[in-house]
């Protein structure tokens, strides 16, 4: 292993590889450490989706139409290997006129931020997506989005990065973060000692167990999602659906577009909030992103378990009555696997990226939203690390956006 | 909670267990996917083989009948046509068995025991046109004839002279099939001897150090081309013969259907004795994961006769551990079966399986 580096990644995740390619571009001896394998967990285990229409306006939104522009490019001319990128649109459906009534205004609104989203009327929807059910009474439509393959995208970007001369170690476990005088100096793993200035946590849902090992809280939480995946069938969808929460009374309705995190009256996330404690299966989103294979993905139940890995029989139950409500079809079409991973998760849906109270610490991670984000990220990180010029301002994804941060450095 | 105990499989190891569980008091529901109970049992005609103790000189179809009347005695409940696809662990010491019943609703009975008795899966064999029709399992050749009546083809060739390769092919010349030949891979002859004979006296050719090339067709088999092989399992320049048949068979071995202990989180050990990837178990037949049991083909391909007494012995530990059963009690009649085991497990054959399960139990143990 090699002894010095000028940056360590810590974390084999997409945010990860993207982080190492951009930055082996710029300065030589980039380290990523994985402790398991490229792609192993969330980055591996995802829909796949490349949107904007659910962004936060600000860092969130940014970040995601930076990377609409630069992936397409990336496939060109850097990938050696076909991460099956299609630029489908994006559709978020619902089943109620009062949700019709509700995403008017949210459809000025993002039109108001740049966002190209449509609304499209029941019929329209099903001349785009003929499988959906006539439950569903109209959607909303961004031409101008993506999805691709999570496991291929992780990949090309940790293969781009070899290519610049980044070193990646697979299987190997950091132990302990050194500091010389309250700045980054080495870093000790399970394979060997490496000297550096600069390490970059992007250990996505593990980014607070290495945050802890400068004395920083990083509050980032395991969100289990739950997948089911169906067997190859003749095409049934074009592109990646989302199926909004059922909202029956106007106040639902009204909450039924929003994504963003509240911030009026200053109200900021706290650094010790800790994710909400009630089981949520019942309300998640529904997902169904047909690949280039033929299968489709389903999902997704979410709830806060810890580190359980496990699949529940109540979530992937309630994943097969949605699929079945949403796409008739879908009742006769076998299910081939079923998985739960961990989507990083933060307080305000927004991840953590940018430079700490530890000189030489960086973060990367907290990204519910990493193959969306993933090539604005690397690209702006390694921007910030070697003082070159940003794409995006990486000012509001800082970790000191939360209350009672400083008391903790 | 509904449940004592869940057998998933109703064949001869889940049928079993369930007669010793129920006897003791247990209340016991068995599900399974197919129409009917039994499981290979009533596709198996010829007789069995060991002692009294095993139903030697029996036929797997009359043991299968006996099994369902003791069944019923015991007032075992059996749910048909319910395929069970995932096992979870609920809050508490429960296990949820997640079912698809025969209206295709997804429902789940919640139990404080679960028994996978799923047995095997044939293995697949790829070749040039092994896609085409006519192309099948031996295992499904043998349910087509002995439970369904239909003869598949009229001349076959079978791959794999194993036990259920021999057996397969004699009964599908009772059948009214020609078998044009049985051709196996290895030097020799894969499964007993007086199978074997049983086949060489009716005149059909066991060709040893021979594969399949290929299966040709054009949308159905019509001949298969198979030439000798060489001590690496290549094949000989000249040495190619052409089969002209309309069915092949394939007999190259079973797996684990083990899919449920993957998903109950079940530890698992690579035996290829056993036939690949199978759930550590101790002598209990309880897994790493507390009351999951497994009994028969899932943990580890042997026959019928072994996969009762497997059964048996995971019904009695089931029964003591619900506290049904004194320990002195279930200690000896476990003591009985494993001794009707080992009996089983004799020759050099039974002897390589006797050690990889044995080996089987230590895994249990060392974690």
């Amino acid at each position: 292993m090699k002894k010095s580096a000028q940056a360590v990644i810590i974390g084999g995740g997409i945010i990860g590889c993207a982080a190492a390619y951009y930055l082996a571009k710029e300065i030589d001896d980039v380290i990523l450490i994985e402790k398991k394998c490229i792609a192993g967990e969330s980055s591996g285990a995802n829909y796949g989706m490349v949107w904007q229409q659910t962004r936060q306006d600000g860092y969130d939104l940014a970040a995601a139409r930076r990377s609409l522009e630069i992936y397409p490019q990336l496939c060109r001319e850097v990938f050696d290997l076909d991460i099956e990128y299609e630029e489908k649109g994006g559709m978020t459906l619902f089943f109620t006129d009062l949700q019709a009534e509700a995403a008017k205004g949210y459809v000025e609104y993002k039109n108001s931020l740049g966002v190209p989203v449509r609304l499209l009327s029941g019929k329209e929807t099903r001349s785009l997506e003929p499988a959906l059910s006539s439950r569903v009474t109209g959607s909303l439509f961004c031409a101008e989005e993506a999805q691709l393959n999570p496991f291929y995208t992780t990949l090309a970007f940790a293969r781009a990065a070899q290519k610049e001369g980044a070193t990646i170690y697979q299987g190997v476990e950091v132990l302990s973060i050194n500091l010389d005088r309250g700045a980054v100096c080495s870093i000790s793993t399970s394979e060997g000692k490496i000297f550096t200035n600069h390490v970059i946590n992007a250990a996505g849902s593990w980014a607070g167990t290495v945050g802890a090992m400068v004395g920083l809280k990083v509050p980032v939480f395991p969100h289990r999602l739950q997948s089911l995946v169906t067997e190859q069938i003749p095409k049934l969808l074009t592109r990646t659906i989302q199926g909004s929460r059922i909202a029956r009374t106007s106040e639902e309705a009204a909450k039924t577009f929003q994504y963003a995190y509240d911030t009026t009256g200053g109200n900021r996330p706290c650094i010790n909030q800790q994710p909400p404690a009630e089981c949520i299966i019942e309300s998640s989103l529904f997902y169904a992103k047909p690949t280039v294979n033929g299968n489709i993905v389903l999902g997704t139940a979410c709830d806060f378990a810890g580190y359980n890995r496990e699949t529940s029989y109540e979530a992937l139950a309630v994943i097969a009555h949605m699929a079945k409500m949403i796409i008739p079809r879908l009742k006769d079409v076998n299910i081939i696997r079923s998985w739960a991973n961990f989507d990083p998760w933060t307080a305000d849906g927004i991840p953590i990226v940018g430079e700490t109270g530890v000189k030489g610490f960086f973060i990367a991670a907290g990204h519910g939203t990493g193959m969306s984000h993933a090539p604005a990220t690397g690209e702006a990180l390694a921007g910030l690390i070697t003082g070159s010029a940003a794409a995006i301002p990486l000012g509001e994804a800082n970790i000191n956006r939360f209350t009672g941060y400083r008391e903790e450095c | 909670m509904a449940e004592d105990l869940v057998i998933i499989g109703s064949g001869p190891a889940g049928l079993a267990a369930a007669v010793e569980a129920a006897r003791a008091g247990v209340k016991v529901t068995v599900v399974d996917e197919n129409a009917s109970p039994g499981g290979q049992l009533f596709k198996q005609i010829h007789k069995f083989f060991g002692s009294e103790e095993h139903q030697a000189g029996i036929r797997g179809i009359d043991i299968g009948y006996r099994l369902l009347e003791e069944c019923h005695l015991a007032k075992v409940k059996v749910m048909l046509n319910t395929a069970a696809w995932g096992i979870f662990h609920s809050s508490g010491n429960a296990t949820t068995v997640a079912i698809k019943n025969k209206n295709d609703s997804l429902c789940s009975l919640d139990t404080k025991v679960v028994l996978l008795a799923t047995g095997a899966r044939e293995n697949p064999l790829a070749f040039p046109g092994w896609t085409l029709p006519g192309v099948m399992g031996a295992g499904a050749a043998q349910t087509l004839i002995n439970l369904h009546r239909i003869r598949p083809g009229n001349r076959v060739l079978m791959i794999g002279s194993g036990n259920v390769g021999l057996i397969v092919s004699y009964q599908l010349k009772q059948a009214g099939a020609d078998i044009a030949a049985v051709i196996d891979i290895k030097p020799e002859i894969g499964g007993w001897g007086v199978h074997a004979a049983k086949l060489t006296r009716t005149g059909i050719p066991i060709l040893c150090s021979h594969k399949i090339i290929e299966v040709r067709g054009l949308d159905k088999v019509e001949e298969a081309h198979v030439a000798r092989v060489d001590r690496e399992a290549k094949s000989i320049p000249g040495s190619e013969k052409l089969f002209k048949v309309d069915t092949v068979c394939i007999a190259v071995g079973l797996s684990p259907m083990a899919e449920l202990a993957w998903s109950g989180g079940c530890r698992f050990a690579y035996l290829p004795e056993l036939g690949g990837h199978v759930p550590v178990h101790n002598r209990s037949m309880e897994t790493t994961r507390n009351n999951i049991y497994i009994a028969g083909d899932i943990s580890g391909i042997e026959e019928a006769s072994t996969a009762m007494e497997e059964g048996k012995i995971a019904g009695i530990s089931i029964a003591r551990s619900l506290g049904l059963l004194k320990n002195e009690c279930a200690e000896e009649l476990i003591r009985n079966k494993e001794k009707n085991l080992s009996a089983l497990r004799g020759g050099p054959m039974g002897k390589t399986r006797k050690l990889a399960k044995e080996k089987l139990i230590r895994l249990f143990n060392i974690c």
